[in-house]
């Protein structure tokens, strides 16, 4: 088994993710992905501001790390933080997590992941499927009006991703996907490209 | 006898009106005009001279919506056009992803306008009534200002309803010229969005990205996933 995969956790860039994070920034999850092989942890834990422009999604985040006492017991340092504390590095010798709320080039993070693990927005799921990775979904309950579910369903559906809701999440369902992803047990099917220039076409059409 | 001829003018003053608007409305309503002569229509002479660029206005949403319209751009030969964004307040994460394209374009600093939300996620119904009217208004007075757009480019947020409205309203009364391509998000699978079903009737091309609304709306136009 390769012990250096790379997962990735995409929660969105708007309203933090809450249910996500409360189930992955935990001392019992994180060692579970290390001992499925994954050294390497890239958390995007959202772009949430209060009206002071603070990120309430890194307090939040940074919160969970007190809570749980992630740090201490997993033996993890801060490697680095850079200057305006927008991305932050902990680790030891054997895991790496990189933390951080959002990223101008996530799909540079995308590239580099083995595993996506998204919550159910069309551009993180878009993002993930365009550059053919391994995803799994998971939808959020708690929004109102939200479509997330009809869409990760229906791609579920056609074979491009696996979802769960965040009520699945205790349950430990995320867990047994990223078991059945490390055997090699989940089989995803392409989606096809998009066709190119419809857009293009409607406007030349209308204005020709 | 006097009182019949008084009822009889009050009520062609009152008819006469009516009947002009429905007939103003059946000449521009596109989806009449989509049932008359298909999908095509005929009457695409533009007011613009033919040596000005095309204006394209291109609405950004918030969140999602954003993210699916800077997908669909990228697809374009934007630098044909004369670019305007018209953007919600507070939204500086569409700002940025709308510098993003124009960079990746290399194409000149658009124009923004800056738009009062529509209707915050979760807010009760009344007050989000209070607050599209608000919407409503800025939006007139903005977009009254700045030159109007050959084509304007909606994909679903709540914003979009009032400008589309206003948009195609100018048309109606002969001021202005705006066709409208509505670009259904991806995340509707089985129906349409509010914003959807609100601005059909008005759009001059709709379009879905899911087979079964395409089924269930004969002006729907699908072409798969586009984003």
């Amino acid at each position: 088994m390769d012990e250096r995969k790379t997962i990735l956790f995409l929660t969105g860039a708007t309203v933090t993710f809450k249910p996500l994070l409360n189930h992955v920034v935990t001392p019992k999850f994180l060692r579970f992905l290390k001992v499925e092989g994954f050294s390497r942890i890239i958390i995007q834990y959202g772009n949430e501001k209060d009206a002071e422009g603070n990120s309430t999604s890194k307090h939040y985040f940074s919160q969970l790390l007190a809570e749980h006492n992630v740090m201490e017991t997993l033996d993890l340092d801060v490697l680095n933080e850079t200057n305006d504390k927008s991305i932050t590095t902990l680790g030891n010798l054997s895991l790496k997590i990189e933390a951080f709320g959002f990223s101008d080039d996530i799909n540079g993070h995308i590239r580099r992941a083995d595993l996506v693990v998204s919550h159910g927005g069309t551009g993180s799921i878009m993002d993930a499927l365009r550059l053919k990775k391994p995803l799994l979904v998971v939808t959020n309950d708690l929004l109102m009006e939200d479509h997330q579910k009809e869409i990760a369903g229906q791609l579920e559906h056609e074979g491009h991703l696996r979802a769960l809701s965040n009520r699945q999440l205790p349950g430990g369902t995320l867990e047994e996907l990223i078991k059945l992803f490390v055997q090699g047990k989940l089989k995803f099917t392409e989606l096809p490209e998009p066709p190119k220039g419809v857009l293009q076409e409607i406007v030349n059409e209308l204005t020709a | 006898m006097s009182m019949d001829n008084k009822l009889m003018a009050t009520t062609l003053m009152l008819c006469i009106p009516c009947i002009l608007i429905i007939i103003r409305l059946l000449c521009v309503l596109p989806s009449v005009k989509a049932s008359a002569n298909s999908k095509q229509t005929k009457h695409n002479i533009l007011r613009n001279d033919k040596c000005q660029p095309t204006r394209i206005m291109a609405l950004l949403g918030s969140g999602g919506h954003t993210g699916e319209m800077v997908r669909l751009l990228s697809d374009m030969e934007l630098e044909k056009y004369q670019l305007t964004w018209l953007v919600s307040e507070g939204d500086s994460t569409s700002l940025l992803k709308a510098r993003g394209v124009e960079e990746s374009k290399t194409l000149s600093k658009a124009e923004f306008i800056v738009l009062a939300r529509a209707r915050k996620v979760g807010e009760p119904l009344v007050l989000s009534l209070f607050s599209t009217l608000r919407s409503l208004y800025s939006t007139a007075t903005k977009l009254y200002k700045t030159a109007l757009p050959d084509i304007l480019l909606i994909n679903g947020p709540g914003t979009c309803v009032p400008v589309a409205y206003f948009l195609f309203f100018l048309r109606f009364v002969g001021l202005g010229h705006t066709r409208i391509v509505y670009i259904e998000s991806m995340a509707r699978v089985n129906g349409l969005s509010l914003s959807g079903k609100l601005v059909l009737p008005i759009c001059d091309r709709f379009v879905v990205q899911w087979r079964p609304l395409a089924v269930k709306y004969h002006r729907a136009e699908y072409y798969g996933l586009l984003i």
